[in-house]
């Protein structure tokens, strides 16, 4: 059966108190078969609504459809189509690694021949007998990761996924959910508090602030909305002279010191093409630094009180 | 199907996160603690004890249990909080509530793991406290435990009920380690009630308290008349509330919308209710009836084959009322005489007996172990409609109240102590049940409160005012009212009691008291006094029947003892008490100085008849014992060493054996080992010997002039000196005469 939305939820609303609504009024639509990502600053209610989604917050399940069915009535079986990871990896520290996820085969009914290669696949395929203990924070996060995709779910659901893994470890689960996209078809949710990261990996985005959708589309809608512009600093060996040069082709050009100039383009404009611009006029460029509008747009959405 | 695969899924997968827990060896080190330790105890104190199981084993074993319990408790404690901590470090109630498998599931399969190690952890203590003792009992070639082989079954059976009885007290653990996250909370609450629960015990009160459950199973290796004690049946019933309870705060993951909505609400009224019926039934202790006829039953494990007759005797004049005929092992006798009176009888079974509570149209069925009874007397265990009854008698003895040193005390002082320790006693009876939750009743329950009150009014009607008196020399004595309630709560004229021996003597005391007659005399004042009390006839004739049995007791002297009754009796008004007292009489007097010594056959070890005729001529010391009497054996080697010194041509050592049943052979083997000084024989007939010559305990010694005659039907025991007087004044103080 092919479902237009992997999760879907209307108008909702959820609060710890009474005055202080942490969602608030929220429509989630993630489209089968997209990376979706769940931005929003720190508390602005992202692991929240993740909980809603999975039925691990008590009261209300209406407003809530996963893979098509409503949450009350697909738990827990549709837990077998989907794989979560929500805030800290939960993962018993007396045990192995292999155990950790011989458990979750045991509780899911697989069996225990999928664990290896999915240690493979998160790149902990040799902490043999090392308990998780002793494992580091990117260790347990690839763990983490491990336990939510041990069941080929159709379905990741996936709270900050690159917290504390470094560099080489980012770019490695970036590209291991693309191709679970790719490569399986899985639908990925996932929320982080950074842009770039989002940017980089995700077809579909939302925005969330103060428990409310803020934002809710396409990455290549909200790339290509108009108004948007980056701000590009190129770094040369004598600044004023370069922009005697450059002036008539960019008039809002400005130089900023001795070494520096700052241009604003239209945020579709590649930056390559105005480095061209330089190559042609024999001024050497020795750095590129792009500032995004997307990042400022975003900065300014979130601060709004 | 998918309930069993389910439920299997979580269990293995609580087995799986057992690793690394540590849980393995607090069962290893709570289980093997006392096995350990009291192997130490074992090498050391060689030497059986009996309390009343088919076999030495289950004694051993119920001994251990008892200081294991404190132990398991915590051991199941530790489980129970160890489990939930392993979620609660990692988070893992966040994981398993993602896992495509019912929440109930995870829920029960994480208790079952906790019930599951918890009985693990009974089966470790049993393996090694019954191995270890084997190896014991090997090494020390310790007779009575090899000679009986491990009762598995029951053993296996007493272990299940402790662990049924610690079900309730696992899964309130359970619940408040999943509500409070941290390891302190749960375990200190446990902990405090562990305690809690054992001084509750010790005040016969919180008995409903899961954690008191395990102590009290682990006290009966048998369950009594059910298959299962109603602390074990209460503890199931919390288990199903205190599992359903957890289950609605784990669902909900908060207190709060567990009880939220009118629904949840409705449940959990359900919930309560369903329980209470449950608490209600399970605890309202029951008190029987009585039975349609007066029938008395039993049965005996391992009987001799003497056993042929069982008796039923009345408890005054130990005269037959009906005798039952023994088939393999068991006899049965519905009675059909005039009604009984509620009192103490004595079944009697071969050479075994028991004092047994009844009364008309009980029932009563007693078992007896013959391979485990000491000195004829052993626990019997009585069931029957004074189950009850019989249990309270065994293990709640009337007990006295004793104040040192009254002068010390102030009257309003005084009548404060004993008010309160006569109201705290009277409590006890009142809370009393067995451990099948049965009370006695009513009427005993009555006549048990009364006995227990003369210990106190004597304190009161008679101690206290003497010293009272005596400190206070012209003071009139005032109690507090709030004393009225103690000083009327046993009249003089109690015509239920006069049954009781303990209440005649109260009656005697307070007429001595009150007619300035002191103890132990029984001259014509005092019979006076009795005769011309203004007590109700039936109650003067009991308060004379006592005195005259006192009288003939403590007057060596017949004229004396004769001129008294024959001054008497005629006031005594009831003709039974009347034909006990001539019976009493003639007894005695038939045992005084002069009188010949009744004749019985006696038998040597080789199987020879002998009489007092076979020592003509010679004057005859007897020393009456028995293999199984300790304070005989005690006075045994006193006994062997005046036969070496004063036996010769004119006197004779007989030590008279009154040995029967199995016990016979002992007899002989026993009888073999003594001094060759000594003539050994055996009463043929136990019972008709002890009639004869009125011997109601042993050791008992006799002189027998050469004539056959008493010179004193009641020596002083050989470890006394003035034994040796009696032997120097016969001898002429000649040892060699």
């Amino acid at each position: 059966m092919q479902i237009d939305y992997a999760i879907e939820t209307n108008n909702l609303s959820y609060s710890f108190s009474k005055l202080d609504k942490v969602v608030d009024n929220l429509s989630l639509r993630v489209p089968s078969g997209s990376i979706y990502g769940f931005l929003g600053p720190n508390g602005a209610g992202k692991t929240t609504t993740m909980k809603l989604i999975c039925g691990m917050l008590p009261g209300t399940y209406n407003n809530i459809s996963l893979l098509g069915r409503r949450l009350d009535e697909a738990v827990p079986e549709v837990f077998s189509e989907v794989g979560t990871l929500i805030e800290m990896p939960s993962l018993y520290l007396n045990l192995t690694a292999y155990d950790n996820l011989r458990h979750l085969c045991v509780l899911k009914g697989l069996d225990r021949s999928v664990i290896d290669p999915v240690l493979e696949t998160v790149g902990l395929a040799k902490t043999g007998k090392k308990l998780v203990k002793a494992f580091s924070l990117g260790m347990k996060q690839r763990l983490g990761i491990a336990t939510a995709i041990i069941h080929k779910p159709r379905l990741l659901m996936l709270d900050e996924p690159v917290n504390g893994l470094d560099p080489a470890g980012i770019v490695e689960i970036r590209n291991l959910l693309i191709r679970l996209k790719e490569e399986h078809g899985i639908t990925v949710f996932i929320s982080s508090h950074l842009l770039a990261e989002i940017e980089r990996t995700c077809d579909h985005i939302g925005i969330i602030h103060r428990g409310k959708l803020r934002y809710q589309g396409t990455m290549h809608d909200l790339t290509s909305r108009p108004g948007l512009s980056k701000e590009v600093q190129f770094l040369v060996e004598d600044a004023p002279a370069a922009a005697e040069k450059l002036l008539p082709i960019f008039p809002g050009l400005r130089v900023l010191n001795q070494r520096s100039l700052q241009l604003n383009i239209d945020e579709q404009t590649p930056v390559s093409e105005i480095n061209r611009k330089f190559v042609e006029l024999s001024i050497p460029v020795e750095g590129i630094d792009v500032k995004k509008g997307l990042e400022e747009w975003f900065m300014n959405l979130t601060n709004e009180k | 199907m998918e309930i069993i695969t389910n439920s299997i899924r979580a269990f293995k997968a609580e087995w799986i996160k057992l690793k690394g827990t540590g849980i393995w060896w607090i069962i290893l080190i709570g289980s093997g603690l006392i096995p350990v330790i009291s192997a130490g105890f074992w090498l050391n104190n060689a030497g059986s004890l009996n309390r009343g199981g088919a076999t030495p084993w289950e004694d051993v074993l119920q001994r251990e249990v008892n200081s294991f319990m404190f132990l398991y408790m915590l051991v199941c404690i530790l489980i129970v909080v160890k489990l939930c901590q392993t979620e609660h470090r990692s988070q893992g109630w966040k994981l398993i509530e993602t896992q495509p498998i019912h929440r109930a599931y995870i829920y029960l399969g994480k208790y079952t793991m906790a019930a599951f190690l918890s009985l693990l952890s009974l089966l470790l203590f049993v393996m090694l406290t019954l191995g270890g003792g084997y190896l014991i009992a090997l090494i020390q070639h310790q007779e009575d435990y090899l000679n009986s082989s491990i009762p598995w079954g029951s053993v296996l059976y007493f272990i299940f009920r402790i662990w049924i009885a610690s079900l309730g007290l696992l899964a309130f653990q359970y619940v408040i380690s999943i509500w409070l996250t941290n390891f302190v909370g749960p375990f200190l609450i446990g902990f405090l009630l562990i305690v809690g629960a054992g001084i509750a015990g010790v005040m016969q009160s919180g008995e409903w308290i899961p954690h008191a459950s395990p102590g009290m199973s682990s006290q009966h290796v048998k369950p009594g008349i059910n298959w299962f004690l109603h602390n074990e049946k209460l503890s199931v019933a919390w288990m199903l509330i205190l599992l359903w309870i957890g289950y609605q705060y784990y669902y909900y993951r908060s207190w709060k919308f567990a009880v939220k909505g009118g629904r949840q609400l409705l449940k959990i009224g359900a919930a309560a209710l369903l329980f209470g019926i449950a608490f209600y039934f399970i605890e309202t202790p029951v008190t029987y009836a009585r039975h349609d006829r007066t029938v008395v039953a039993g049965h005996m494990i391992s009987p001799d084959s003497t056993m042929t007759m069982a008796v039923l005797l009345n408890p005054q004049t130990k005269d037959t009322l009906m005798a039952m005929p023994i088939r393999n092992g068991s006899f049965l006798g519905v009675y059909q005489g005039d009604p009984l009176k509620a009192g103490d009888y004595v079944v009697l079974a071969g050479n075994v007996g028991a004092n047994v509570y009844m009364g008309d149209k009980d029932s009563i069925h007693i078992r007896w172990n013959a391979n485990r009874m000491n000195m004829g007397r052993g626990p019997a265990n009585i069931t029957g409609t004074r189950q009850a009854e019989n249990a309270m008698n065994m293990r709640m003895p009337d007990d006295g109240f004793d104040l040192e040193n009254l002068q010390n005390y102030k009257p309003e002082v005084f009548a404060d102590d004993v008010l309160k320790s006569w109201q705290e006693a009277i409590k006890r009876v009142d809370r009393f049940k067995t451990q099948d939750n049965i009370r006695p009743a009513e009427d005993f329950i009555i006549m048990k409160k009364k006995r227990l009150t003369l210990a106190y009014l004597e304190k009161v009607k008679i101690d206290y005012p003497r010293s009272f008196a005596m400190y206070n020399p012209g003071k009139k004595l005032e109690y507090p009212r709030s004393l009225d309630t103690l000083i009327n709560a046993v009249s003089d004229a109690e015509t239920s009691l006069l049954g009781y021996p303990d209440y005649l003597e109260y009656l005697d005391k307070n007429l001595r008291y009150q007619g300035k007659i002191r103890d132990l005399s029984f001259d014509s004042s005092y019979f006076d006094l009795v005769v011309n009390s203004n007590k109700p006839v039936e109650v003067k004739n009991a308060m004379l029947y006592h005195g005259m049995n006192g009288m003939i007791a403590n007057y060596g002297d017949s004229a004396k003892r004769n001129r008294l009754y024959n001054s008497y009796m005629g006031f005594q008004k009831d003709p039974f008490l009347a034909g006990l007292t001539a019976d009493r009489l003639a007894l005695e007097n038939s045992l005084t100085t002069g009188m010949p010594a009744p004749l019985f056959d006696a038998e040597t070890t080789a199987g020879k008849i002998m009489n007092w005729t076979d020592f003509k001529g010679k004057y005859i010391v007897v020393d009456v014992w028995a293999t199984w009497c300790l304070p005989c054996k005690r006075e045994d080697p006193f006994f062997q060493s005046y036969a070496e010194m004063y036996s010769n041509d004119k006197m004779a050592f007989v030590a008279l054996s009154i040995d029967d049943g199995d016990d016979q052979f002992r007899w002989q083997w026993e009888a073999g080992q003594k001094s060759k000084l000594t003539v050994q024989l055996r009463a043929r007939d136990k019972m008709a010997f002890m009639r004869k010559y009125g011997i109601e305990s042993i050791p008992r010694y006799m002189l027998i002039d050469p004539q056959g005659r008493f010179l004193a039907s009641s020596l002083p025991r050989p470890s006394d000196r003035l034994f040796e007087d009696y032997l120097l004044r016969v001898s002429g103080g000649n040892k060699d005469f």
